[in-house]
């Protein structure tokens, strides 16, 4: 397998830089409307009628409004980790739960806090808790994130990626 | 004279035979799939998620940062998800079952052109007894490989049944 060494140019998070507690740049997207749920549930082939119907979604499945995808939350917090960690950066593991719905009108807030890091060969790996916060404060997608770093003037993470470049802990 | 029948509702299977029905669902699931990565799905994709950067629709934008080709937003592999695999699970207990829980690992930007190879198996299916009572939770994984032998991506779902 081929190893992609080219350089990358995206201003990305270097690990030198990076503090246990620190807070990550947000991404807030919304209001969410209708059009964006219907939009994504077709560009996903998602055709579960609690996305689209609303008085199957509030009729039949006692729902209190259509519901914004569990898939387009779980990409708003990749996109943050994508977005913090650049093109130099590699996010590589991240999870949610899901503890809580979405409606038309929310706000939704994609967060990070580091929780910690440590020097692995010449790369960083930082972890990180990271949530989705509506705008009543209501958290509803609590996950952890794993994301390899570049440290200053070291070389930018490659991929495909391979734990193994991060030597053994 | 007639009595009245009235059926009983089907019996709750023991705890034991819920371990050994969860115990049958370990293994591959279904065939594995190869598909195309198309441009307007990527594209439709980075639209409807407002991710403008142009990795995700501008070939030279993409090429010019390294990568080999325009590079597929990470959900796009719930596009794979919902169309080429099987996702729905029978169990012969409980009432409602659960969307709890995604994990991924990222490999390998998957990027236009490529033809992706889905495998999906069930990795982890057990029984517990939490707070609402019983609750079976399974965790099916999808593995994603290029057309270069690249892993490109896992997801792990974890259903709850209770």
């Amino acid at each position: 397998m081929s190893t992609s060494t080219m350089a990358r140019v995206g201003e990305g998070a270097v690990f030198d830089d990076v503090e246990v507690g620190q807070e990550i740049p947000t991404l807030v997207k919304g209001p969410m409307t209708t059009a964006h749920i219907m939009r994504w549930s077709a560009a996903m082939e998602n055709w579960h009628r609690i996305h689209y119907d609303w008085k199957y979604a509030t009729e039949h499945d006692g729902l209190p409004d259509v519901m914004v995808n569990g898939s387009w939350k779980q990409h708003v917090m990749i996109q943050l980790l994508t977005d913090w960690a650049g093109d130099t950066g590699w996010p590589w593991k991240v999870g949610f739960q899901f503890r809580g719905m979405n409606v038309p009108g929310d706000t939704l807030t994609a967060w990070g806090r580091v929780t910690a890091k440590e020097e692995r060969g010449p790369y960083g790996v930082v972890d990180l808790e990271i949530g989705l916060r509506s705008q009543k404060g209501e958290e509803s997608t609590p996950g952890t994130a794993r994301v390899v770093l570049p440290r200053r003037g070291g070389p930018p993470v490659p991929y495909p990626f391979d734990p193994a470049v991060l030597g053994t802990a | 004279m007639s009595a009245v029948q009235t059926a009983d509702p089907p019996a709750e299977i023991s705890d034991a035979e819920a371990e050994r029905y969860l115990q049958t669902l370990i293994g591959p699931i279904g065939e594995e799939v190869t598909t195309l990565v198309e441009l307007g799905a990527v594209r439709r994709m980075a639209l409807a998620l407002g991710d403008l950067d142009p990795i995700h629709f501008d070939e030279a934008a993409a090429k010019a940062r390294g990568y080999r080709g325009i590079v597929a937003p990470w959900p796009l592999l719930w596009l794979y998800f919902f169309t080429c695999t099987v996702y729905e699970h029978d169990f012969p207990f409980g009432k409602a079952t659960v969307h709890g829980q995604d994990d991924y690992e990222f490999h390998e930007p998957v990027v236009v052109g490529d033809q992706l190879t889905i495998r999906t198996a069930m990795v982890d299916a057990k029984l517990k007894h939490g707070k609402t009572g019983r609750l079976g939770q399974v965790v099916s994984e999808r593995r994603f490989t290029n057309q270069r032998g690249e892993l490109c991506a896992v997801l792990r779902t974890t259903l709850f049944r209770r």
